[in-house]
């Protein structure tokens, strides 16, 4: 096996490891699977240019998310101003109805099937967020990111990022208000 | 269920989604892409070491050959190259006299020939109502 057959396999081995996580975290930035899959591949032809340099670095996995994070936001960059524009106009919209008394009648979901539908009506409602409210929600409950570095990424106030997630986090107590209310 | 309940509910949610996961699709295009510039790569320097030091051993060997040769040919190359010139003459004297003053005339018949194919094919398809196009 020449090098470069070598080097292929152990590439393609890399990338069966970490596709989940860096399309997951794509997936999730974007709302969308094509683009994701697309800024997935372009992650992982980045990381085969430096393939020497990573493949048995531990700090291979952060490499990665901190990669797609940035492509993503990159991507998302071409609607940024359209995405402040919205976000802007949405900070005028009316209060939210308070959900907490119907999600109170709420039970703990007890079967698998249930709980299988609930996650996966919550992803659709992660996805579903507008992109001012989607990415800071995914940055901070899925990269873990501080409030203060998702204001850095994206560069708007602390008190934008802080309200954002908390309308993006209503939407989302009304998607399992809705799914425990439908059982 | 109070906020500060409602808002764990959420936590413990989000926290127990499962990872999305990639699609099928996703490895093979990764790597034909990764395979695609390795192929590319054939240059002199991704070849093996035995290969690289037999390809330098053969130009050196071509230089010495060409080097020996013009500075002291043997009669046998020196013979076969005013062979070779006499008869480069001779073919060039056939090629003025009998091909040259032919070739435009030859050039012009053809292009004619070719014109005259392409309207009689033409006529042909438009009095058979197009049925060369179905």
């Amino acid at each position: 096996m020449t090098d470069i057959a070598r080097d292929i396999a152990r590439f393609e081995a890399f990338v069966c490891e970490f596709q989940d996580m860096v399309f997951a975290t794509a997936v999730r930035l974007l709302g969308r699977d094509s683009d994701a899959e697309d800024i997935a591949q372009t992650v992982f032809m980045k990381a085969f240019e430096r393939f020497a340099d990573i493949a048995d670095n531990p700090g291979a996995p952060g490499w990665l998310k901190t990669t797609t994070t940035h492509l993503c936001l990159n991507h998302l960059s071409r609607y940024r101003a359209r995405w402040r524009f919205f976000s802007e106009m949405a900070d005028d919209d009316g209060a939210m109805p308070r959900l907490e008394e119907r999600i109170a009648r709420l039970a703990s979901a007890g079967e698998e099937l249930e709980r299988l539908e609930r996650q996966e009506r919550l992803e659709r409602a992660i996805r579903r967020l507008p992109d001012h409210q989607r990415v800071p929600l995914v940055l901070f409950h899925f990269e873990e990111m501080t409030y203060q570095a998702i204001a850095e990424a994206l560069g708007i106030s602390l008190a934008k990022v802080r309200s954002d997630i908390h309308r993006g986090r209503e939407a989302l107590k009304q998607e399992l208000s809705v799914t425990h209310g439908s059982r | 269920m109070d906020p500060a309940e409602v808002d764990r509910l959420l936590d413990r949610e989000l926290a127990d989604l499962p990872r999305p996961r990639a699609p099928r699709t996703l490895l093979p295009r990764v790597m034909a892409a990764a395979a695609a510039p390795a192929h590319a790569a054939t240059g002199w320097f991704t070849w093996p070491r035995a290969w690289q030091a037999a390809s330098v051993a053969a130009a050196l060997a071509v230089t010495a050959l060409v080097a020996w040769l013009a500075m002291a040919p043997p009669a046998g190359v020196v013979n076969a190259a005013q062979g070779a010139g006499q008869a480069l003459a001779v073919v060039r004297v056939l090629w003025d006299v009998l091909v040259q003053p032919a070739a435009v005339y030859l050039f012009v018949i053809g292009i004619l020939f070719t014109l005259a194919c392409a309207a009689a094919w033409a006529a042909l398809d438009a009095a058979l109502g197009g049925a060369s196009q179905r």
